[in-house]
């Protein structure tokens, strides 16, 4: 089994405090593999590591086999051209339309009129919400204009950070379906970071439990289960973090 | 090159979307250029300085056959003081005057006698225009009565000395100074014309202390204000490379001071347009210099850039930055102020050499020295300004730590 994303014993220190204390984390190749944790975990400072935006305290990093030297410009730039990140807190260009605002990171990253279309499509955004300005769409279109920015170059990563964060219900389904059929259809990597138990318990197939910086599980979730003696992934994430 | 392309195209349709700030861009120097001219010329004229004299003197005295009161006196200041537009009152109080002049007791006495220099004390109101207005056409009248009263006691001298005198400025000032003409720094005789466009160059180049501020709003906004709308954290992900994104910010920046370069130069006409017709003076406008002009705001506005940049990008908000960027404006404001005190062209070598490290003194330096004839010295300053705009520029795009901009600030 290829291992797209290895952190190895990574900690990281931030103005004094320690954000995460050597973890370990294994990512498969083609898996929706689901970082979840409370608020203040770790999780979206585990995200930017992954996305070579924060360097380590300590540790290694891994990239599709590769060790990110992260003082290499050259490496750096190589390794973002394979993988996307949409953090938690992003929005759009508020006075570009929807479709420069894809336009433009499609020049960013080079990709063909083709993936633009694709984008377009996963976005689910008409072609005249299109050529509004983003500014006056709601929080969910831009949300998922954002997960389309984010899927149009089919990465070989993608990181997502919270994908539904602040989204209603139905906004939600609908960004989850998007995932799912993108790695059902491309087989390609997605890291994604939730508190939602049972966003997780829907898209993932690997998981990895996080808590004050610690990773206090990492597997299958029918391990998770078995391991706790729980019937929900919630329970287990209680279970495991009150045992800490 | 791609990258940079995708990063200009994005900018320059924000910027050109931004309708206030494009607004108050081009409004306020078209608002405020011309306005500064008006207020100069209209508000001066209808502001009618006075002068109230109070006539303590009962003497009089005669040089030769003519005889003089305090009153006659008087009434010579106030007819000429009136020609000067000045309002006069004697020994009455106006509900508000400019200036006080006292006429001392003895004064004629002083002022007949060939022996004694006759007084006049003259109270001002401090910090006043209409005061400082008042004082001068005072002085000027004063002059002018000093110098009649002297040829007339010069001219009974040389009666009593039967001496035949057909000058009497030949012994009142034997030594008077005019000027001739111009000349440049180098000694080399200039036209009239030529005097009226170094003399223009100065104001043009006072005119800078308004470009630095819209191109460093804008920078700011550019780059921390992305922070803030939270869309740097994507961009930053991107493989997009780092100088390229600098440079196509700063560029982005640059046409907002091309704009105010534009817009600063047609200004600056309307302004010598007003001043010409307030005064009823033509005033000469050189093309190439305001040519010369727009470019040299150009390359100010891409310096003020290149040195606040380093400084954006390690400051953790908008206002920190803004703060941090305004000390560069002041910096700038302070180099154009001292044009209309300095002639920076004259300076020491060696202080010349050190004062060009600021960009801002080879802005004032390529226009100066464009209006004197020397191209090559003009060619080379604006050099200079590339220069340490380019060398600024390459620092920044290294001094980007994705981390540090990452993080909330304290």
């Amino acid at each position: 089994m290829s291992i797209d994303v290895k952190l190895d014993s990574v900690s990281k220190v931030i103005r004094g405090k320690v954000i995460l204390d050597k973890i370990d984390l294994e990512v498969p190749r083609g898996s929706v593999f689901c970082l979840v944790g409370p608020n203040g975990a770790g999780k979206t400072t585990t995200m930017r590591i992954m996305a070579t935006l924060m360097r380590p305290s300590g540790g290694d990093v891994y990239i599709v086999n590769e060790k990110i030297d992260y003082r290499s410009l050259s490496l750096l730039q190589k390794v973002r051209r394979i993988l996307t990140y949409l953090p938690e807190e992003a929005d759009t260009y508020s006075r570009l339309t929807g479709l420069e605002y894809l336009r433009f990171f499609a020049d960013i990253h080079g990709i063909s009129e083709e993936d633009l279309k694709f984008g377009i499509e996963i976005s689910g955004l008409s072609a005249e919400d299109l050529k509004r300005k983003t500014g006056t769409y709601s929080r969910g279109m831009r949300r998922r204009l954002l997960i389309a920015r984010a899927l149009m170059s089919k990465p070989q990563i993608a990181i997502l950070d919270e994908p539904t964060s602040g989204l209603d219900v139905f906004s939600s389904v609908k960004v989850r379906e998007v995932i799912k059929r993108f790695s059902r259809e491309y087989g390609k990597t997605i890291i994604l970071s939730t508190h939602n138990m049972l966003e997780a318990e829907d898209l993932c197939e690997r998981i990895a439990l996080i808590n004050k910086g610690r990773i206090v599980f990492s597997g299958d979730p029918e391990e998770a289960l078995k391991k706790t003696s729980s019937s929900n992934l919630e329970e287990v994430f209680v279970k495991l973090c009150e045992e800490r | 090159m791609r990258d940079l392309k995708a990063i200009l195209r994005k900018e320059i349709l924000e910027l050109i979307r931004d309708y206030r700030t494009l607004l108050f861009l081009t409004l306020m120097p078209l608002a405020t250029m011309p306005l500064i001219a008006y207020l100069m010329t209209s508000l001066q004229m209808i502001q009618v300085p006075s002068i109230l004299i109070i006539n303590e003197d009962r003497s009089s005295g005669y040089i030769g056959d003519h005889y003089y009161t305090s009153s006659d006196i008087v009434n010579l200041l106030k007819e000429r003081l009136s020609q000067n537009g000045v309002r006069t009152y004697i020994n009455r109080n106006s509900s508000s005057i400019d200036l006080m002049v006292i006429i001392p007791n003895n004064f004629v006495k002083n002022l007949t006698s060939l022996n004694t220099q006759a007084f006049i004390q003259v109270f001002q109101v401090p910090g006043s225009s209409a005061s400082d207005k008042a004082y001068g056409a005072l002085v000027s009248v004063v002059d002018y009565l000093s110098r009649s009263f002297s040829d007339l006691k010069i001219e009974y001298l040389g009666r009593l000395a039967e001496v035949n005198i057909t000058n009497p400025a030949a012994i009142r000032e034997p030594i008077s100074v005019g000027l001739a003409g111009y000349i440049a720094p180098s000694g080399a005789g200039i036209s009239y014309e030529e005097a009226w466009r170094i003399f223009i160059a100065k104001l043009l180049a006072f005119s800078l202390i308004f470009v630095s501020t819209p191109a460093t709003t804008y920078i700011v906004d550019s780059i921390l204000g992305e922070k803030e709308r939270k869309t740097l954290e994507i961009l930053l992900s991107t493989p997009i490379n780092k100088r390229y994104l600098i440079l196509g910010k700063v560029f982005a920046s640059s046409i907002v001071g091309l704009l105010a370069a534009i817009i600063d130069v047609i200004a600056i006409i309307l302004f010598f347009v007003i001043l010409s017709l307030g005064y009823g003076v033509y005033l000469m406008i050189d093309p190439m210099l305001l040519l010369i002009t727009g470019v040299v705001v150009y390359l100010t506005t891409l310096a003020t850039l290149s040195i606040t940049l380093p400084l954006i990008i390690r400051s953790s908000t908008i206002r920190t930055a803004q703060v941090v960027s305004s000390v560069v404006t002041i910096v700038s404001s302070l180099i154009f102020l001292s044009v209309l005190f300095i002639d920076l062209y004259s300076l020491p070598r060696d202080t010349q050499y050190l004062l060009s490290l600021i960009p801002y003194t080879n802005s004032v330096l390529a226009i100066q020295y464009y209006a004197f004839g020397e191209i090559g010295l003009s060619f080379m300053h604006l050099l200079m300004l590339i220069g340490l705009s380019i060398s600024l520029i390459i620092l920044s795009s290294k001094l980007i730590n994705e981390e540090k901009l990452l993080l909330k600030p304290l």
